[in-house]
């Protein structure tokens, strides 16, 4: 950039040297549209299409050579920025990671340690929503996570899905299809609810283990079974009656308690005592 | 009102080794294609048959939303599977228990 500066100035002092034939008058219009123009002899000649043309290039050549320089400047403005932002960004993830994991981690380490400090912000849940940036393997725990949008979702595209094929039923293009659309997402509603149902009663069954105690309370205050604790279905349904006797056939049994099924390990942490198990009616 | 859900369906969920485990991807593609099929229709809606090359726009409006319901009830089916339930479940005769959830 520099050398397309310097043959601009040859080339303007050539011309100079090769037009200059006598003294200069500076006060010529030419001159004053040139002011920065080394050759102001240029202009003591008559004003020609020529010279005006030269002059009007020089002018070109000025200010073509100013906005040169300014890229210049900006190119080495941005350049050291770059290389101040290299500097500064090569530790700066290493800060907190440092700070979580060894807090007197010396700065050698900090290449080492940066990815394992990647992965660990990732594959914690805290991020909140879609913070998970990964592979398949976190997004469907997210989606675990997360199954209850999920869900909504579904069922609110059922709704749109019923409502705007008999929109198209009526308007007589593709009866058949539109309720063919309408009968496979309205079947496909008892398979999401069941699931919905799997998911939930394993989250309670979940955070009844975790605390026990909430989940008592709350299962005893509302007379249902916990999920967490399967002998408690006597507390409710059977309470009163030979809890040992042979169970009712399925359905019957199914409708009251429907995932109580087994016998479990009796871990005394639900309502259902020994004491209770030999009561009979 | 829905009936329960079957045996097999829920005795995975007393094993809590499981739960942490469970996935959701075939849940994922069902909602993906619910939203695609709601997608499609919500434009076969709003816009009206052209004048020119209407029975062409109409068959394939047909093929678009059959092949789009074969895919919800592909992908119900392997939800179902997933999750041990039986692929039976995904039935048209819950059709009376679907409309009573919609309402």
């Amino acid at each position: 950039m520099a050398d397309d500066g310097t043959t601009v100035e040859e080339f303007g002092s050539s011309r100079s040297a090769g037009s200059g034939t006598g003294a200069g008058d500076p006060g010529s219009p030419a001159v004053a549209a040139s002011a920065a123009a080394p050759a102001p002899d240029a202009a003591a000649r008559p004003s020609t299409p020529r010279t005006e043309t030269i002059a009007a290039q020089r002018q070109e050549i000025e200010q073509l050579k100013a906005a040169l320089a300014d890229r210049d400047s900006q190119i080495k403005k941005l350049r050291s920025e770059l290389a101040a932002g290299k500097g500064a960004s090569t530790p700066a993830p290493s800060e907190p990671e440092n700070a979580q994991e060894t807090g007197s981690a010396p700065t050698g380490s900090t290449k080492v340690t940066t990815p394992r400090a990647k992965v660990t912000s990732h594959s914690g849940m805290s991020q909140g929503g879609k913070g998970v940036g990964a592979k398949s393997g976190q997004l469907a725990q997210a989606a675990f996570t997360d199954y209850e949008s999920l869900f909504d979702s579904a069922f609110a595209a059922v709704r749109e899905i019923t409502t705007n094929s008999q929109e198209i039923i009526k308007a007589g293009l593709a009866k058949d299809e539109a309720q063919l659309c309408i009968e496979m997402a309205q079947s496909a509603l008892y398979p999401l609810d069941q699931i919905r149902t799997l998911f939930r009663e394993s989250e309670e069954a979940r955070a009844c283990r975790n605390g026990r105690t909430v989940g008592m309370a709350r299962h005893a205050r509302s007379g249902r079974s916990c999920p967490g604790c399967p002998r408690q279905k006597h507390v409710g349904q059977w309470r009163g009656t030979a809890a040992h006797r042979p169970r009712p056939p399925l359905p019957l049994w199914h409708g009251a308690a429907p995932m109580l099924t087994r016998s479990h390990a009796h871990t005394g942490a639900c309502f259902c005592t020994p004491g209770r198990r030999g009561r009979t009616a | 009102m829905l009936t329960p859900a079957p045996v097999s369906a829920l005795q995975g969920a007393e094993e809590g080794q499981h739960k942490l485990k469970r996935t959701t991807v075939s849940l994922q593609h069902l909602t993906n294609s619910l939203q695609e099929v709601a997608g499609s229709t919500r434009k076969y809606k709003d816009t009206s048959a052209p004048l020119f090359g209407r029975a062409k726009y109409k068959t394939d409006a047909a093929a678009n939303l059959k092949q789009q319901g074969g895919a919800i009830k592909a992908y119900a089916i392997s939800m179902l599977l997933e999750h041990g339930m039986r692929p039976t479940d995904f039935d048209r005769n819950k059709k009376a228990a679907a409309l009573s959830y919609i309402s």
